[in-house]
Order: C-alpha cells, then structure tokens, then sequence
C-alpha cells in the first residue's frame, strides 16, 4: 500500500464482505490486557450461564459428614460448614453477584445519562438544583446510603437493586452533564434545531449518542465497584438473602471458620476480584478514540 | 411591533395583502441586540416568492445575525428587541419554541458554512436526512429512511444506497454540504436560509453546489436567502441583491441593476474592491473599518470611510442626519443623500 492510498484508506466505504475482517481487525488491534479481560470475562459469564447443567452439586444440599473438606476428587474446591459444596455454590452464588451488578449498572448509567444530558439541556434552576442533589450523594459513601435506604424498604432482591440505582446514578450524570454542556456547543446540534428538532428529540437522538463512548467506558469501570459494593452489603446480611446466597454472603458464612479452611473465604474474594479486574479491564478498551472524528 | 427608538420608519409602506401573496419572508425593521449593543438595526429586507436574494456584506455587518434571527436561532445572549419577522404572513417573533419547531425544517430550512461540522458524527447520512422527512411530513420511520436515497440522488450524490450507509467523516466538504442541501430539502421548505454555503468549499466544488442550489431552488420554486461575502456568487446565482452594512441594509435591487450601476458609495466600494473588476493594477481597499460605525449617534453610518460625501457638499446632512433607504429606480433603492443627477436628496 502506498503512502497516498494509506491516506485515502479511511474515506473509504467498506463494502458489506469486508465487516467481518474490520471487526477482526479491531479485536486484533486492541492491547493485550483488553483482550486477557475481554477472554476473562467472557469464560465467567459463559460457566454462570452454563451453571444450571454444569454445576457438580445442588447448591443447598447439606452433607454434614462432610464438613469442612479441603479440595478433593469430589469436591473440587472442598466443603463449607454445613457440608456443601463450594464449587457449586459459587456458580450459584455469582449469578446472583454478577447479574445484580449488572442490572444496577445498567440502571444507573441509563439514568444517569438521561438526567445529566436533560440537565444540561434544559439549565438554570433545575439543572442547579440537580447537580447539588448529585454532589450531596457523591459525598456520602454508597453502603451508607444503601444501608439506610434497605432499613426503609426492608431486604429483598429489587429494593438491593433500587438502592443500588439510587447510590450509583450519581456519576453518570455528572459524567453525561459534561459531556453534553460540550456537545450542546457543537455545530450540528445548531443544524439539527435548524431540520426542526425539538430539544427532547435532540438529547435522545444527538446528545446521548455523542456521549455514548464516554460514558460506556465509565460503565465498565464502575462494574468492579457494583460488584463490591453487592458483595460488601451481602457480607453484611443486608443483600441477598438466604437460601440464594452470592459471593458476598458466601464471605459472610465462612468468615468463622477461615482459620479450619483459609480456601473458604479465598475463593469467593478471588471471584469478586477476578471479574471486577476483567470488567475494568476491557473498559480500557472504550476509551475515547481521536481517530473516529476525521 | 415594539417602540424603536432612533429608527427612521420603513421607507415604502407596502400594502398588507401582497406579504402573504408574493412575499415569503418579510423583515420589518428588526432590531436584534447582545445586551445594549445593537448588531441589527432597522433592517427591512424582503424575500419575494421563487426568487433567490442574495445578502451581501463584510464580516461583522449582521448577516448571519439576521439569518439567525429569522431561523429563531440566535446564540445565547442575542435577542430581538424590535420589528417583525414574517414568514407567508405569520410573524416569528416571540413564537413558542414548539411552533417554532414545526416551522424549522419544514416550512423554513438552513444552510452552514462547515457542512462537515454540521453532520452529526455518530448519525448516518441516512438517519440526518430522515430526520425532517418523519419530523415535518408524518412520514413512517420506515418509510422515511427508504426515501433517503431518492433525496440523496436528486443532489447529486453517486452511489446513493452505499453512501446513505456512511457517517460525517468519510464525506468531502463539497459532499457532505450536498447531504446538507438533501436534509434541508427534505421536508420541502417555502424558503432556504443558506449562510455562506460554499466558503468552506474549494472553488470548483463552490461552483457544483451553486448550480445544484439553482437548479433545485428552480424544480421546487422555494425562494432562496443566500448569505455571501463574495460577489461573483451573487453575480453568477442570485436574482437580486441587498447590502448590509454596520446592521442594516443601504442599497438593495436586481443584480444586474446594482452591478451596472450601483448607488451606494459602500456598493461602489465593495465592487472596486472585489475581483470582479480589475480596475489598475492593484486592488481596491475600503479605508478605515467598519468596527465601530454603530457608534455612531446620528449620521450616515458610512460617512467616516465614504469617499463621496465631501466633494457633493452634502457633508452636513451626513453628519447629521441618517438617510433613508429610498427608491432610486425600478426596484431599486439606496440609503444615500447623494442623489444620481448629484443633488441632494431629502
């Protein structure tokens, strides 16, 4: 290829064959800790989705001639207290983590976004009065605010969800507001008020799509947080409830006896940080890129 | 219409009846300011039904102020504090933004500078163009998106299937400004406010797009608001001609009327100081500037640079007392005291 086509190459269409190898030369192109979290995290979800047919044991069945086992043939990262088996429980128990994190992410960011962006759009009194509401509860810790909002909705699998929503929407929208007080400047926005769009109109189909790259490498940042923060208000009984148990409530039953098996409370901390690693990881990968706005 | 003060009236009163039958945009003595400044003044400029008016003046003379004032789109800190803006006879001025926004796009349309900017980066060519099809003709989202292609063709772009598939960047300037013209066409506009559409293009892509504008502006009979600086766009695109200078109009008329003779001394020093006309060997240069011409607190506002006052020994009326825009042949007129026979005018 010579230097004058090498220029010309990114003017380019390409044609409808030639997507498969740009996709493939994108996942080639990113770094390799990209990829290790990208591999990583597609390998947890995969074992979480396959856990009902691939789980060695029912979660819940107590052997309790079997107590406290270390790894064996049977039992491949041993026994808990009650004689079950760890293997099992995890796969279990990282649905629950796993899926809980995700869903207030995604909650969070889609109402961070919204708020922010609208915000931004819409100014003056509201967009004041916003933004202190969001530096009041960025001041005040997560599990604080969590604590006291399942205190008053009492526990359960959506008010851990909602609690979570409410704490973690927070920096989305002060990530979004930025973004779009910037994006509110650009020339095309002025062009699309001039094809008649209205505000609301403009927000959903220019301002948050400009956003989206940003914002997604946020999202994959604060996964590791979610996961953690689920973990931790399990871990102190306010998350998921028994009999389901997640990775945080695993920590919770096997902190008395971490000194019969150190394994027991190593595995669960070692999920936890795996796939928050490999989450944040590929958020590496989001970053905005220069090279998209020729 | 508000109070406005230090603002000779309108100076040939037309009847009410033919704003909404020949006339498509009707400004009336429009005053528009950034807090106390004034950067229009009693500007009256008027777009006839089919034709295309070219507005023409240095930067900095309110071109694009008035363009925007009439899009309902001025910068934050900008309002219009005075006259009216009448569209087929509705007045825009003090609208509620969501009639506005049913106006915009559908019944008036606009043209930038940077057709590249303009350009959502994350949309594609087909979804901007779509956009005033489903927003202005109650078309399916389906529906719209399929007619893309048919726009896209009708200004010339080649391939339209492949490149109603691309985003802003893998466009040209002279591309992505017809993309712009398919956008703005689309919800089939009465009258098209282009800003400077092709100052950004390169000369022969300038050229395309002016014949392009032409030749759409003739199929659909809209009428055309063309801002420019540069003459040879308005001698070669444009049916009539108005002047802008320090915020409002001085001489306005057919193209070839103000070429042949024009009556304004600011006209005339415009077209010796442009390449149209190569007079001696060296370029004609206005003195002076035009910064700070709406300084001034009564007068002629060109006075300061016009080289003409002094020798007609009319320098007295223009210190003193600002000119009305007044008739000084068909369809023609000048806001000058100097009078073509050389008297003075009153």
């Amino acid at each position: 290829m010579t230097l004058t086509e090498r220029a010309a190459a990114p003017a380019r269409l390409p044609a409808a064959g030639a997507r498969f190898t740009l996709a493939l030369r994108r996942v080639r192109g990113q770094r390799w800790p990209v990829l290790a979290g990208g591999a990583v995290f597609v390998a947890v979800v995969l074992v979480l989705l396959l856990t009902p047919w691939i789980a060695p044991f029912d979660p819940a069945a107590q052997d309790l001639t079997q107590r406290l086992a270390g790894p064996n043939a049977e039992h491949w990262l041993g026994t808990d207290h009650l004689g079950r088996d760890v293997l099992s429980r995890l796969m279990h128990g990282g649905r629950f983590s796993v899926t809980i994190a995700a869903i207030t992410l995604l909650l969070s960011a889609l109402v961070g976004t919204l708020v922010g962006a609208f915000s931004a759009r819409v100014g003056g009194l509201v967009d004041e009065v916003l933004m202190r509401v969001v530096d009041l509860l960025i001041a005040i810790p997560d599990v604080v605010v969590a604590l006291f909002l399942i205190a008053v909705l009492g526990t359960g699998h959506s008010t851990l969800i909602a609690a979570l929503t409410i704490v973690g929407w927070t920096p989305f929208a002060r990530l979004a507001r930025g973004l779009a007080l910037e994006i509110n400047g650009r020339d095309f926005i002025e062009a699309a008020e001039a094809l008649g769009c209205s505000r609301t109109f403009i927000v959903v189909r220019h301002v948050i799509p400009n956003a989206a790259r940003p914002v997604t490498a946020l999202g994959f940042l604060r996964f590791g947080h979610k996961l953690i923060t689920v973990g931790g208000l399990s871990f102190i009984g306010l998350g998921v409830q028994p009999p389901d148990s997640d990775w945080g409530a695993m920590l919770l039953d096997a902190q008395p006896y971490m000194e019969q098996s150190t394994l027991l409370v190593l595995v669960p901390g070692l999920a936890i940080f795996v796939t928050a690693l490999s989450v944040t990881l590929i958020g590496q990968g989001v970053e905005p890129r220069t090279d998209d706005r020729a | 219409m508000k109070p406005r003060p230090h603002e000779p009236p309108s100076t040939t009163p037309r009847k009410a009846a033919d704003a909404t039958s020949d006339t498509t945009l009707d400004i009336r003595g429009l005053r528009v300011a950034f807090g106390d400044a004034a950067v229009v003044e009693g500007l009256d400029l008027t777009v006839r039904r089919g034709e295309i008016l070219a507005l023409v003046g240095e930067s900095g003379s309110g071109k694009s102020v008035t363009a925007r004032a009439a899009m309902g789109l001025l910068p934050p800190g900008a309002r219009i504090t005075g006259g009216s803006i009448a569209l087929d006879g509705e007045d825009l001025v003090g609208l509620p933004p969501r009639r506005m926004d049913r106006i915009r796009g559908g019944r008036v349309a606009m043209l930038f500078q940077q057709p590249r900017a303009m350009l959502d980066p994350t949309a594609t060519v087909r979804d901007q163009v779509a956009e005033p099809l489903w927003l202005h003709r109650g078309l399916s989202h389906r529906e719209a998106r399929r007619r893309v292609t048919g726009l896209l063709r009708d200004v010339g772009i080649p391939e339209p299937e492949r490149r109603a598939r691309s985003y802003a960047y893998q466009l040209s300037g002279g591309m992505a400004q017809r993309v712009m013209i398919a956008a703005a066409l689309a919800g089939e506009p009465g009258l098209l406010i282009a800003d400077e559409p092709t100052t950004a293009l390169d000369v022969t892509v300038q050229a395309q797009i002016l014949r392009l504008l032409k030749r759409r502006q003739r199929e659909s009979g809209m009428s055309v608001l063309l801002i420019t600086h540069d003459l040879g766009i308005v001698a070669t695109t444009a049916d009539r001609v108005a002047v802008m200078y320090a915020g409002r109009i001085v001489e306005d008329g057919p193209v070839a009327e103000i070429f042949d003779a024009p009556r304004h001394p600011y006209t005339q020093a415009l077209l010796r100081a442009s390449l149209l006309r190569t007079e001696a060997d060296r370029l004609y240069t206005i003195p002076g500037s035009a910064t700070r011409a709406r300084e001034l607190r009564r007068g002629c506002r060109f006075r300061p640079r016009c080289p003409v006052a002094e020798g007609m020994g009319v320098a007295h009326s223009c210190e003193n007392e600002e000119p009305t825009l007044s008739s000084c042949g068909s369809g023609h007129r000048s806001r000058c005291w100097v009078r073509p026979s050389g008297a003075v005018g009153a």
